[in-house]
């Protein structure tokens, strides 16, 4: 049963989460469907809470027939309750006259909905020989921003484009509330009227420009324009210099040394306000520091110094009484305006000595009555306090690194240097190329070149094989020198990698080269069999120069391409993997049944590491790079599939 | 003439040196290298590197992962990894003939050393300011426990104390203001007013 009734419970809760909205009923009907210019129309708005639960709360009803609109607060909507309004529309232009209603209210979840109604009637043109059709406002300028009381300038520019000599009457203002002149215009004639009119509607109105027709005493609406406005009370801030707070005594600034300024603004107006300003002086030998200052809302009748502490005169010892600083403020009441305050400073006419800390700066202590600089070398000073920085110079740091003068931190500098610069790393696949054994970054440079062909070579290398050598846009390359890579010794040419190679060292190389994706690392003389795993280590004293280049692409193919060994080596057991090398000739045909009989592929025996596996073609660089010069379609295909992750 | 030709080249070189300057947008990362050794994770040492352009984005695979704390033991970051232990051999030459078949075969069978039991890893990440210290993990479990506060100018404990400024570290050295806005609980309160005719 309780199982039951908490279903239910859902059942009712989730479709009105999934629907935050109030069902309701809103229509609107006009009482006439067919109506001349001057009829009256009554709109009726109906609009019924159908919802068994919750209230539209806080509804507020907007009615747009063409750019006129209506709108009247309708407040809470109950469950069951019906909101009904009868508006009365008047003046209207002949055509199809279109009504959208917008309910906007507050629903379920906190969150503002709209429902909207559409209705519409027809207007004829009034029977009325010689009735002038083409007269139309050309132009027109009303007020953005209206203060009621306050007279603005307003004009309309009137055009009669038909053939009837036209007697008019011109509006400016509200629907209900507006000043009118009559002019006559004749065929093809244009007129504009100025006028200056005050403004009294207070809250959002429609502010119009209107012209009609004057036809046996009554008037026809030919061509109104119009604009939203918001019409209030013009309130003003009213602010003033009140008084000046210094650290010294009276209030007065040293007559030589800093001192430290406090700007009272007043405010006697009848709106808070927020103020930035500069401060500034005319007057040689003072120093103002940190001028910019920020006054938060400064309240009716309240005075209030900047927010800022930092405020700084420092005067030179020849300025003393009272000079004249200037207070350009800048603030919003009920427009943007700009006020310049005269701000009178006192100076002491005698050095008058200091009696504690407080009376100095914050970088001054009283030391015998004078106020000292307190000395802070390499750091800043806080509570009268030296507080030293880790590093404030590339010095102080330990050899190749520097200081960071953000965090005065040491950090390490980027060690590796671009061979190929195809663009921003964030798209490209980054090979960091560790020169092991290199001391001589022209040498390594020169090597890498060749190796991936970026300069004429008579061996295949990196770029000279696809999917590589189209894709070449794709890779940036950099490289590092690691003279003191250690190997150890006694190991030859057929020596596991992994037993000739002191592991870890990488990461001391790959750890200054935060760009690289890939680590390669490159051997001038130790001898061992090359390897790769998350990256790779090529002997390339043991490989013929031939072949150096194509030892670089089947190591890249492991890995970069996460392509397996296509070759027999059965000490190292059965490990098929990969996209090239499966057990089983079903297994083969599902990966590159596709591919079978297009340029060499089938399934061949023998890869990783025993006879019983497939592999997609006879030869591959997966199996011999020293003779074959390409991946074969299956490895292609595979690393495209991984190129295809870079730009 | 000559001056007005020297002054272009000056001019078009600072110029071309400011587009360089401006195209390589410079920001720190940490790098941390990690020590594995016979499934044992060691830290091998940790530093603030200067970067250019990119810092590697999160990896969201692996068997470990990296996750770096605040001093309010915020999380900042976390990104996983592996260490790469298997090992792929290049065959000998000898092995082949010129059109790629396997002459050679070794006749010993096994399964052979393809594994790595002892290597290193470097992971980069974005430097924090506040950040304390960095754990890792390995299949959720905590195995390292790297202090970064050393790092770090910022110690979130609300006091502005050793080398913090307004500029390194605003939470601890200005007034915070936090703006309060309707919450998604008071949405809620408001749900179920709404349903037992509270409103």
């Amino acid at each position: 049963m309780k199982k039951l009734f908490i279903f239910l419970l859902l059942l009712a809760i989730v479709p009105s989460l999934v629907s935050a909205t109030v069902n309701l009923d809103f229509r609107l009907d006009t009482n006439k469907k067919v109506v001349y210019p001057n009829d009256n129309v009554i709109l009726n708005v109906t609009i019924v809470n159908r919802d068994a639960t919750f209230t539209a709360k806080d509804s507020v009803l907007t009615i747009n027939i063409g750019s006129r609109f209506y709108t009247f607060e309708v407040g809470d909507i109950k469950t069951g309750e019906t909101f009904s309004k009868e508006i009365s529309l008047k003046q209207f232009l002949p055509g199809t006259q279109n009504i959208k209603g917008d309910l906007n209210y507050t629903g379920i979840l906190d969150e503002r909905f709209i429902e909207t109604s559409y209705g519409s009637f027809e207007v004829l043109f009034p029977a009325i020989q010689r009735y002038p059709r083409n007269v139309y406002i050309s132009d027109y300028s009303l007020p953005d921003k209206v203060f009621s009381g306050k007279n603005y300038d307003v004009s309309a520019t009137v055009k009669n484009d038909g053939d009837v000599k036209a007697d008019l009457i011109l509006e400016f203002g509200y629907i209900d509330e507006y000043v009118s002149e009559n002019i006559t215009l004749n065929p093809g004639e244009t007129k504009t009227i100025k006028r200056n009119v005050k403004f009294n509607n207070p809250g959002v109105s429609l502010l119009e420009t209107r012209v009609y027709a004057l036809i046996n005493g009554d008037k026809y609406l030919l061509n109104y324009q119009g604009k939203k406005t918001y019409t209030q009370e013009e309130r003003l801030a009213k602010l003033s210099f009140d008084k000046i707070e210094t650290n010294q005594n009276d209030n007065k600034v040293q007559l030589k040394g800093k001192s430290k300024l406090k700007v009272y603004i007043k405010n006697d107006g009848e709106i808070a306000t927020n103020i930035t300003g500069i401060l500034t002086s005319n007057s040689e030998g003072l120093i103002i520091t940190n001028s910019n200052l920020f006054y938060s809302l400064i309240n009716r009748g309240e005075s209030l110094a900047q927010q800022e502490d930092n405020l700084e005169i420092e005067t030179n010892g020849k300025n003393s009484g009272s000079i004249d600083l200037s207070l350009s403020l800048t603030y919003m009441d009920s427009d943007n305006r700009q006020i310049k305050l005269t701000v009178p400073l006192n100076i002491n006419d005698k050095i008058e000595p200091c009696k504690e800390d407080n009376a100095c700066m914050d970088t001054q202590t009283c030391n015998n009555g004078v106020c000292t600089e307190i000395t802070c070398e390499d750091g800043f000073i806080r509570d009268r306090q030296c507080i030293k920085y880790d590093c404030v110079r590339d010095s102080q740091c330990p050899e190749a690194s520097k200081c960071d003068t953000n965090i005065h931190r040491c950090i390490e500098q980027t060690g590796c240097i671009k061979v190929l610069d195809s663009g921003n790393s964030e798209d490209k696949a980054d090979f960091l190329i560790i020169g092991a054994e290199y001391g001589d970054y022209t040498e390594l440079k020169s090597t890498i070149e060749t190796l991936f062909n970026l300069k004429p070579s008579k061996y295949l290398g990196f770029f000279g094989v696809e999917p590589f050598k189209s894709n070449k846009n794709k890779f940036n390359i950099w490289m590092i020198k690691a003279p003191d890579y250690n190997t150890l010794p006694g190991t030859d040419c057929s020596t596991m990698c992994g037993e000739a190679i002191d592991w870890g060292q990488d990461a001391n190389y790959a750890s200054k080269c935060p760009n690289a994706d890939f680590v390669i690392t490159i051997f001038k003389d130790a001898k061992f069999r090359s390897c790769a795993g998350g990256g790779q280590w090529d002997s390339l004293t043991c490989q013929a120069d031939t072949d150096k280049g194509k030892l670089i692409l089947h190591e890249s193919g492991h890995s970069f391409g996460r392509l397996a060994d296509e070759y027999v080596e059965p000490s190292l057991g059965d490990r098929p993997w990969g996209p090239n090398c499966v057990s089983t000739q079903q297994e083969a045909s599902n990966l590159w049944g596709n591919l079978v009989g297009n340029n060499g592929v089938g399934y061949f025996q023998g890869c990783s590491y025993t006879d019983d596996n497939f592999r997609p073609t006879k030869n591959s660089l997966m199996r011999s790079h020293y003779s074959a010069t390409s991946f074969g379609p299956v490895n292609e295909k595979a690393i495209l599939n991984i190129l295809g992750g870079y730009k | 003439m000559r001056i007005r030709v020297i002054l272009s080249a000056v001019f078009i070189v600072m110029f071309a040196l400011t587009l360089v300057s401006a195209n390589e947008e410079k920001s720190l990362a940490i790098s941390f290298k990690l020590g594995y050794d016979h499934g044992s994770v060691t830290n091998l040492g940790t530093n603030i590197i200067e970067t250019q352009n990119y810092i590697n984005t999160p990896v969201n695979q692996g068997n470990y992962s990296l996750k770096i704390f605040s001093f309010l033991n915020e999380e900042l970051y976390q990104t996983y990894f592996d260490f790469d232990l298997q090992i792929l051999s290049v065959p000998p030459k000898e092995w082949f003939d010129d059109e790629g078949n396997q002459i050679y075969i070794p006749n010993e069978t096994g399964t052979g050393k393809l594994g790595l039991e002892k290597t290193a890893k470097v992971i980069f990440t974005p430097y924090f300011k506040t950040a304390k210290y960095v754990l890792v993990y390995k299949d959720s479990k905590e195995i390292l426990n790297i202090n970064l506060s050393s790092y770090a100018v910022c110690n979130q404990n609300k006091v502005c104390d050793n080398q913090e400024t307004k500029d390194t570290c605003s939470e601890d050295c200005s007034t915070i203001v936090k703006s309060h806005s309707s919450s998604f609980w008071q949405k809620i309160m408001n749900f179920f007013k709404g349903i037992f005719g509270m409103n």
